[in-house]
């Protein structure tokens, strides 16, 4: 028995070594970070600010939280901000463990990226009252909990123009991941745009059913392209959908970020966030000391959500028709809930939002129907 | 005492190559060590978040614990579990049950549920000899399915702005808690169950019978006891621990029904029950070493804010440790 043991511990040295090796080169690059429990002062002796990020996925490499993540090094750049984060925290079973160790650890703001932080966010905000919360896509707020979101449906609905005019064949796809109300407003706020150029086209979703699956959206992608769709968009996380367009040769609309880089023969443009203008403002208005709980909703006009660059791809005159489109929100010619503006029908034929009726928010946030040019149905949402 | 001294000794080597590979990414181990163990023992709410991971973890560990002592691989804590949740957020719900019987309720039909997700299984091998790995397995995904249909259909709440979530439950169907943290009654549950089992497993003829079929199966036909009902009352038994798991994280934590409701605490009763090599009172222990290392990893990251991978590697590596010790201790 004793032998035995001496294995185990032999290999448990050997395996040190060896991993010691290998982390050695990469080891050397990185800095030493030491825990700060108390609030630090820099040497003017102002209150250095401390923002804390709690991420629901990985932050990998195109994706929701590779957007946000970008908003955090932003503004650790620019404002001199110490930030940390905590990525692949569980929502409703970790979260609230996560954000109550920030808020313990000193963070002055702390901002929860995933709707199902909500409750969570709201549980820890009332034990901090000092400490500022910002919520991401919720509805819940308190005195030192705001909200922030942006109005992805705007640049969606540029894409589709998009989208409704280069396609060929009129079956333009859609890779959808999970059925949830900013999801089907994306699909829906796309559809639109494609109506708006091309009332023929119709729009193809499948739905993934995960977030993040490359290989899940890759195959959906290339199902979609079998049946004929000629230009292909996403609600993902990974690029996999725009590869699967660059390799059949059709074309394909991003998500999230630029993603060009991936696909640059299919890539026309994408609907990106820019989360550091929201970041931004939340971070200057905290050291002005002039925060207040808000439910930010900002749309294109303030840069939150972006088109990538067109591809060479794209025509004079398509470019020209989303310019003229995207001009009307920046000179407030449409309401911020443009293009959800009646008639929309939905896909029984009935008639949602009057000629001039303008959904509401609340009816946006909860948005359970597809437009009428969408093929494909929510699942188990037909009640 | 060798039930105590191996494990021991896999967690110690584990630390020193975690420790290294830290070092690797530029964190002081022993400082990482300390912070880990301080945030999560030195203060309430680490100490509860702690009872609060242990809890589904020690019933969980039970469910693998008891079929695994006749021989059984229950892989299929993770579905017991899920249905446990489904059926006890079906009485939270819809069942307008007076709030004392609210609870005690939700608990049995969580526990029947579990049971009858292992009953498939059971009488699978115990009629056909099919692989009890496998069928386990497999219908943890048709149950994480069918939970996330509920979700998504019949059961998506009204004020949830058509997310795929329930409608909190009444506050008679939830688990009280103590001292303004999330710890919750569920934890005392659950220590009495792992009591009370360890009772029935080593002062029982039941638990005589376990151990027989688990050790040397031809003797217990010689000994005229019946391997089919052994091989059907312990998987009844772990579906039946895992179910009550799912009504408690559903009862005390989440509050409602969403989709991922468990953070693979199934699959991780798997090592839990390794660990403690099958004896109920280790796993309590087993139970709160892996609580601990799941909110020890999100302090890693709070902390250091060290990506989750290196927190993951930290995790398995500590599993393949205990796991390569047991094997060890097997051979001898």
């Amino acid at each position: 028995m004793k032998g035995k043991f001496l294995v185990l511990i032999v290999l448990a040295v050997l395996a040190a070594g060896l991993l010691a090796g290998c982390a050695g080169e990469e080891g050397k690059q990185t800095t030493t970070t030491t825990p700060t429990p108390e609030k630090t002062t820099t040497a003017e002796g102002k209150k250095e600010l401390k923002a804390a990020f709690v991420y629901v996925s990985p932050i990998g490499d195109a994706g929701w939280t590779y957007s946000h993540d970008l908003g955090r090094q932003y503004i650790e750049r620019v404002y001199g901000v110490k930030t940390a984060y905590a990525e692949n925290v569980a929502e409703g079973g970790d979260d609230e463990r996560v954000i109550r160790e920030f808020a313990e650890q000193g963070y002055d703001v702390i901002f929860t990226t995933s709707f199902g932080f909500m409750d969570a966010t709201i549980t820890v905000a009332k034990d901090f009252p000092d400490t500022i919360f910002e919520h991401c896509s919720g509805y819940k707020t308190a005195e030192n909990v705001g909200t922030y979101f942006g109005r992805m449906y705007q640049a969606r609905y540029l894409t589709g123009i998009v989208a409704g005019a280069m396609t060929k064949t009129n079956k333009i796809g859609y890779v959808a991941a999970v059925p949830i109300p900013e999801v089907i407003r994306g699909i829906n706020a796309f559809a639109l745009g494609v109506k708006k150029v091309n009332p023929e086209a119709k729009v193809y979703v499948v739905w993934t059913g995960t977030w993040y699956d490359p290989a899940k959206e890759k195959e959906a992608a290339i199902s979609l392209i079998d049946e004929g769709c000629d230009v292909i968009a996403q609600h993902q996380d990974s690029p996999a959908a725009q590869q699967a367009a660059e390799e059949r040769g059709v074309y394909s609309i991003g998500y999230h970020s630029d993603m060009s880089k991936f696909a640059p023969n299919a890539h026309l443009t994408a609907a990106m966030w820019n989360w550091s203008v929201i970041y931004s403002y939340i971070i200057e208005q905290v050291m002005q000391g002039t925060w207040k709980s808000e439910e930010i909703w900002w749309g294109i006009d303030k840069g939150v959500v972006a088109l990538a660059p067109f591809n060479d791809a794209v025509p004079e005159d398509v470019r020209k028709m989303v310019e003229e489109e995207k001009e009307k929100y920046l000179n407030g010619e449409v309401p911020e809930q443009y293009p959800f503006v009646g008639p929309i029908y939905d896909q029984q034929g009935n008639l949602v939002k009057a000629e001039g009726e303008v959904m509401t928010d609340e009816e946006l946030l909860s948005m359970s129907f597809f437009v009428d040019n969408v093929v494909g149905e929510i699942p188990a949402a037909s009640e | 005492m060798r039930d105590i001294i191996t494990p021991v000794a896999s967690i110690a080597a584990s630390l020193v190559i975690v420790g290294i590979l830290l070092a690797a990414i530029g964190i002081n181990p022993l400082e990482a060590y300390a912070v880990m163990f301080t945030r999560s023992f030195t203060s309430k709410f680490g100490l509860a978040e702690l009872c609060v991971k242990t809890t589904p973890l020690i019933l969980t560990g039970l469910a693998v614990a008891i079929p695994l002592r006749a021989g059984l691989w229950n892989i299929g804590a993770e579905g017991q579990l899920y249905m446990g949740a489904f059926a006890a957020s079906v009485i939270a719900l819809y069942s307008n049950l007076p709030s004392y019987a609210m609870l005690p309720a939700m608990f049995l039909t969580a526990a029947i549920f579990g049971m009858a997700w292992a009953a498939i299984p059971a009488v699978l091998k115990a009629k056909f000899d099919l692989n009890e790995i496998l069928s386990t397995l497999l219908l943890n995904y048709v149950a994480i399915y069918w939970v996330e249909y509920m979700v998504y259909g019949p059961m998506r709440g009204k004020e949830v702005y058509n997310f795929p979530y329930t409608d909190l439950f009444p506050d008679a169907a939830t688990l009280p808690r103590f001292f303004g943290t999330r710890f919750h009654l569920g934890f005392f549950i659950a220590i009495i169950i792992a009591i009370a089992i360890n009772h029935i497993v080593n002062k029982t003829d039941f638990g005589f019978s376990l151990r027989v079929v688990g050790a040397n199966p031809k003797a217990a036909d010689y000994a005229g006891i019946s391997r089919q009902k052994v091989i059907i009352y312990s998987m009844l038994l772990g579906g039946m621990f895992a179910g009550m798991a799912g009504m408690i994280e559903v009862s005390g934590i989440q509050l409602r029904l969403r989709p991922l409701i468990s953070t693979g605490y199934g699959y991780a009763g798997i090592p839990v029950a390794l660990l403690a090599s099958g004896n109920p009172l280790l796993v309590m222990a087993s139970a709160a070493l892996f609580g601990f290392l799941y909110v020890g990893g999100s302090v890693l990251q709070t902390t250091y804010s060290v990506p989750v991978s290196i927190v993951y590697v930290f995790q398995s590596l500590i599993v393949l440790f205990i796991i390569a010790g047991q094997s060890l201790r097997r051979r001898e």
